[in-house]
């Protein structure tokens, strides 16, 4: 009876006060409408050529552009804002800003054309690039809480999912680098951007919207050391602007295939003088961009044509601001949902290996040694978890702990390393995930074949018997699942 | 009397509120129990109409919701091409079309489940293959009648003319065997042993050879991959040359030569069974491609795919090779579209591969923007090819929108369609018939319902799709025919209704996106259970009667006392637990078959209607035979007292199963 009350109850105040919210002041934008990020001239030069610095600029703000009409400020009581993103039905508007300089950098949402924002995180932590999930459920990219031994750099960002009122908080990347401009492909995975310490370049990543299944979508280039958001069209590419090797700050767009990202790259303006930053598709093969023709320009608003390579006509410039960042305010078709399968209660995944000497022909002057594998270690940024034994498939199979960044490093009889260590990869809780080998094609799907080490119980790691002991490397054992 | 009348319709009012109010309840308890208790994936429990009326057997849906569609699956153009000979499979009937008005002319009814269509090379003749009443019906084009009818073995598919005209090749799809028809004597000459499930059967350019392809896997080590073949058969000595093997693939559906002759072309599934599922990216759960022997003194068996690293493409059906040898057509049944491979690019590839690169290439999702060079869509579950004798335009039948569509093979697009006359309105369970052989709710559409369960039954393997764990709790794939009728549902009987079987949990474990909207939900259903039938036993005499053995062997299926005079507890009879009509209890039973990794030993008792076409058995399929379950895997009479039982009595109880 209690509940049936509260639903009545629920039915009736809730719509009301939605609606009284939504509807408070101002008129909708009409659709078709353009907004953008302003940033002035002179805060964007202090910035340009660090990548993280210019996800927080300050006075930098959103504004709308009706057709026909000037522009109109939308973030009026903010300090700073950037980052807008239009909801799928076109009604809302997604953004980072921080209320007073000096404030933490956090995620807003607000009926476009209201004028009133409501705020969604609520964390100390600079909070950025924020964009929505099926479900109108939010992705956004903040300051990551530190793993498991490792306190981070100042440029360790994480990804975060949220309902969207703020609530059901949760991290779903666990890479200690900066994990950037999250954004929905139509088949429901979200696309980000992997900025890691090091000479190593940015690279676009791909994976589940709660974590697993992450896998390096396109590996950006050689020298560069920003990617900005990657948005798909309707013709089925997905196009991003890029840092160029040559000069740091001056960007290109790049289109590749949804197919076959990584094989399918093309460089859609270097027949063009002058930098892009940011690209929003608009049609199959139109863009907007944000555009400068030489460094003394402000960045400003034109149409792209990604079929005949053109840049089209200026929208939108002002002397004052950069023009970056645009969206347009129309309905979308709502990316595929695509359900969890991660259970939070629980704290390990299941990680299994088809054979950890499997090496494609294309690889075996790179690794040619990886046949000699005997074992392979199993490392946390802090300490190494242990070290388990192939089987003679060359097959593991192995319970870790969930959410820790982990690397794996194939060993030979000796205990010396064969290759590795791997890149930094993680489980989710109750994730169960399986990789044909340590080095094979990222096109290779897998053998249709039993690996030994299934038909075993899983090896425990950190062994039971050596958690007691930190820091130092675990007896592995068998575990049961629940 | 005006305050009288107010509070008479006051008290009613706040009756039928309270009954309202307590019916809806009521709805909500039941919904929720059949859905398996997930909120926030209920149906609408007030909308009770489409599972009760819609989707139930009643006399509302059959006589006035329902209609009978085409669902046209096969097509042959007449040499001179201006006609088209199109079965089609839900109405039963030989559809003639008139390709120049692009209409329907002719309808000549047949049969139920009508397949395939040949025409003689004169073309006055068309042979239909009716797959359910084990008939090949021969019809005299010029008049549209049935002139005569050839009997094949059981489920007659595929067919193809021998050189000369006179012999017909018959895939019979449910025996197990091909027919030699001589068309002179209208009798059968020979009998070949086929693969499993023969299929599509083509004559090689020169015609010294008759290639039959087959769906299933041949029998196997227990947890090994499937090894289906392609029948091989000289046309001049009618034996049986050869069988090809296709390692780690099944449902071949279809086969063509290249215009020389030099290559066999097959579609086919590569699945990843034997793999816990744990991930569907990157080609996990199953991957799509074609075949090709190499016909040379050691000419290699090769595979290759269709699917891209972030693009799946479902169910591949029908290949057919231009007059020209440049290009190849595969339809995909399952994603709505056709891929056209340019042949000189795959030479190229072929040509220049070793035995490793194509062992590489037989799992590479890149290797496939080689050789396909274009994806034209189609209308829904593209099926049966054909083209016209100029090779100019490319005919596809599309099964589930009842049209033709036509392709300009130079321009590689669609120019025209051609309805065929099906009803306009979508039933639910046409609906749910789209929906089950479609990928689109499958994670990149890599997979529909159908890939794992052709012809709405199932693919003979054993999956590793449990969430408990990897490598635990195997599951042999089980048919869908009548399990409407035989709930509950999984091998651990958990589910108790299909909408709990199709539901959450489905999504979760094997489609990988979010769970069907209530709507689609409920149409998958509907199909399911009103839709999917049965075929005839071919075990079962036409009369019904049973033959002496299976007489004997139902005796000893529903004996009370071994053959020593022991009486037999009822828990340990056959009959206990595999009662009539569907000869399950819905129960579940400790057999003696839990396995060191299995979670619990207590296992549905599955229905044993067509049990003969189900291999392999137990609830993780390691019996191929039913023989092997008592034979192996019954030692201590866990699985109904059976170990008292002679050969010819053991002999006697499989004829009687196979009847059932």
């Amino acid at each position: 009876m209690i509940k049936a009350v509260d639903i009545v109850v629920r039915s009736l105040v809730t719509p009301g006060l939605a609606l009284l919210l939504w509807t408070g002041c101002g008129r909708a934008l009409p659709q078709g409408a353009i907004i953008f990020t302003q940033v002035p001239v002179d805060e964007f030069a202090q910035f340009e050529d660090d990548p993280i610095a210019r996800l927080f600029p300050s006075r930098s703000r959103i504004v709308a552009l009706k057709p026909g009409s000037d522009i109109k400020i939308l973030t009026e009581d903010f300090y700073s804002a950037r980052a807008p993103e239009v909801s799928y039905d076109g009604r809302r508007l997604l953004f980072s800003g921080q209320r007073r300089a000096g404030d933490p950098w956090q995620i807003w949402v607000m009926k476009i054309g209201s004028g009133r924002a409501l705020q969604v995180t609520t964390g100390l932590v600079d909070c950025t690039d924020p964009a929505y999930l099926a479900g109108n459920h939010i992705i956004y990219s903040a300051k990551a809480d530190p793993y498991q031994g490792y306190e981070g750099g100042e440029d360790n960002f994480a990804l975060y999912t949220c309902n969207p009122d703020g609530s059901n908080l949760q991290p779903v990347t666990f890479h200690p680098a900066a994990e950037l401009s999250p954004a929905l492909l139509h088949d429901g995975r979200m696309l980000y951007t992997n900025l890691s310490e090091g000479e190593a370049p940015p690279r676009i990543m791909s994976g589940r919207p709660d974590g697993t299944d992450v896998e390096l979508f396109h590996p950006g280039s050689q020298g560069s050391s920003w990617i900005g958001r990657g948005r798909e069209t309707s013709a089925g590419e997905v196009v991003f602007a890029e840092d160029t090797p040559e000069r740091s700050g001056h960007g290109r767009l790049v289109s590749v295939s949804m197919a076959q990202p990584l094989h399918s790259r093309i460089e859609l303006t270097n027949h063009l003088e002058g930098s892009f930053h940011s690209a929003f598709p608009v049609g199959s093969h139109s863009l907007l961009v944000a555009y400068r023709p030489a460094d003394n320009e402000p960045y400003a608003l034109y149409e792209f044509d990604t079929e005949t390579k053109a840049l089209g006509k200026q929208i939108w410039r002002d002397p004052a601001y950069h023009t970056l960042e645009p969206v347009l305010v129309q309905p979308r078709p709502v990316p595929k949902g695509i359900i969890s399968r991660v259970n939070v209660q629980k704290s390990t995944g299941w990680y299994y290996c088809q054979n950890a000497r499997f090496i494609n022909p294309g690889a075996t002057r790179i690794h040619p040694g990886a046949g000699k594998a005997v074992a392979v270690e199993i490392r946390t940024i802090a300490k190494i978890l242990g070290v388990v034994p192939l089987e003679i498939d060359g097959s593991f199979h192995l319970e870790l702990p969930g959410d820790t960044p982990l690397q794996f490093t194939t060993l030979d009889g000796k205990g010396r390393i064969v290759v590795g260590p791997s890149d930094w990869i993680w489980i989710r809780p109750f994730e169960h995930r399986g990789c044909v080998g340590c080095h094979e094609d990222r096109e290779q799907a897998p053998y249709n074949r039993v690996p030994l080490a299934i038909t075993k119980p899983a090896v425990t790691l950190p062994a039971p018997s050596a958690m007691a002991n930190a820091g130092q490397p675990a007896a592995a054992e068998g575990s049961s699942h629940e | 009397m005006n305050n009288r009348k107010a509070i008479i319709i006051g008290v009613l009012l706040a009756g039928l509120a309270s009954v309202a109010w307590v019916g809806h309840g009521i709805a909500v308890e039941h919904t929720r129990y059949i859905m398996g208790g997930v909120e926030g994936h209920v149906a609408t429990p007030t909308n009770c109409i489409p599972c009760h009326i819609e989707g139930g057997k009643n006399f509302i849906t059959e006589n006035f919701l329902d209609r009978q569609y085409r669902s046209p699956i096969d097509i042959a153009v007449s040499p001179d091409g201006r006609r088209l000979y199109v079965t089609a499979q839900e109405s039963g009937q030989l559809l003639i079309v008139d390709a120049g008005l692009g209409r329907v002319t002719g309808e000549i009814p047949l049969g139920k489940h009508p397949h395939s269509v040949i025409l003689s090379p004169d073309g006055k003749t068309a042979y239909v293959s009716i797959q359910w009443a084990n008939t090949i019906a021969v019809i005299d084009l010029a008049s549209e009648e049935i002139i005569s009818e050839l009997t094949p073995g059981a489920g007659p598919a595929g067919m193809a003319l021998g050189p000369d005209g006179r012999r017909l090749y018959v895939a019979n799809n449910f025996s197990n065997d091909i027919s030699v028809i001589d068309l002179e004597s209208a009798m059968e000459i020979r009998r070949l042993a086929g693969g499993q499930s023969p299929y599509a059967v083509a004559l090689s350019p020169g015609g010294k050879a008759i290639y039959v392809t087959n769906k299933l896997t041949n029998p196997k080590p227990y947890r090994t991959p499937p090894v289906t073949e392609v029948t091989v058969i000289d046309t001049r000595t009618l034996r049986v040359v050869e069988r090809k093997i296709f390692n780690s693939a099944h449902v071949l559906e279809s086969v063509d030569f290249t215009p020389s002759g030099d290559w066999a072309m097959v579609t086919l599934i590569r699945p990843k069974n034997l793999l816990p599922a744990t991930q569907v990216n990157r080609g996990w759960m199953i991957t799509n491609g074609f075949g090709i022997i190499e016909r040379k003194a050691g000419g290699r068996v090769i595979q290759l795919l269709l699917d891209q690293p972030n693009a799946y493409y479902a169910d591949p059906y029908d290949i057919l090779v231009t007059p020209d040898g440049k290009r190849a057509f595969v339809s995909h049944a399952g994603v709505d579209k056709i891929s056209v491979i340019d042949l000189d690019s795959l030479r190229e590839l072929v040509a220049s591969a070793s035995d490793d690169d194509l062992a590489i290439y037989a799992n590479h999702l890149g290797i496939s923007r080689r050789y396909v060079i274009k994806r034209i869509p189609t209308g829904s579950n593209p099926k049966g090819l054909a083209l016209s004798p100029d090779g100019q335009r490319l005919y596809v039948a599309e099964r589930l929108a009842d049209r033709i569509s036509v392709i300009d093979v130079a321009r590689l697009e669609v120019t025209g369609v051609i309805d065929l006359g099906g009803p306009e309105k979508i039933t639910i369970t046409r609906r749910g018939r789209r929906l089950f052989h479609n990928a689109g709710f499958t994670y990149q559409n890599q997979y529909s319902c159908r890939s794992c369960h052709p012809d709405e039954h199932e693919d003979a393997l054993v999956y590793d799709l449990e969430p408990d764990g990897l490598g635990r709790n195997l599951l042999n794939n089980r048919s869908l025919r009548d399990i409407g009728r035989t709930l509950p549902y999984k091998w651990n009987g958990k589910n108790t209704s299909l909408y709990m079987m199709d539901g959450i949990r489905f999504a979760k474990w094997l489609t990988r996106t979010n769970p069907f909207p209530p709507r689609e939900l409920q149409s998958l259903v509907a199909f399911i259970t009103r839709k999917i039938e049965q075929p005839p036993n071919r075990f079962r005499s036409a009369n019904g009667r049973l033959t002496a053995a299976q007489l004997r062997g139902k005796a000893i299926f529903e004996r009370s006392v071994t053959n020593s005079g022991t009486p037999i507890p009822p828990k340990s009879r056959c009959v206990t637990c595999h009662p009539a009509p569907y000869y399950t209890d819905a129960r579940k039973t400790d057999v003696g078959t839990l396995a060191e990794l299995d979670a619990s030993p207590q296992f549905d008792n599955p229905h044993l209607v067509n049990i003969h076409a189900s291999p392999p058995y137990l609830h993780d399929g390691r019996a191929q035979t039913l023989e092997e379950i008592w034979t192996r895997f019954n030692p201590n009479d866990q699985h109904g007292i059976a170990n008292d039982l002679t050969k010819e009595q053991l002999n006697d109880l499989i004829e009687y199963l196979r009847s059932l």
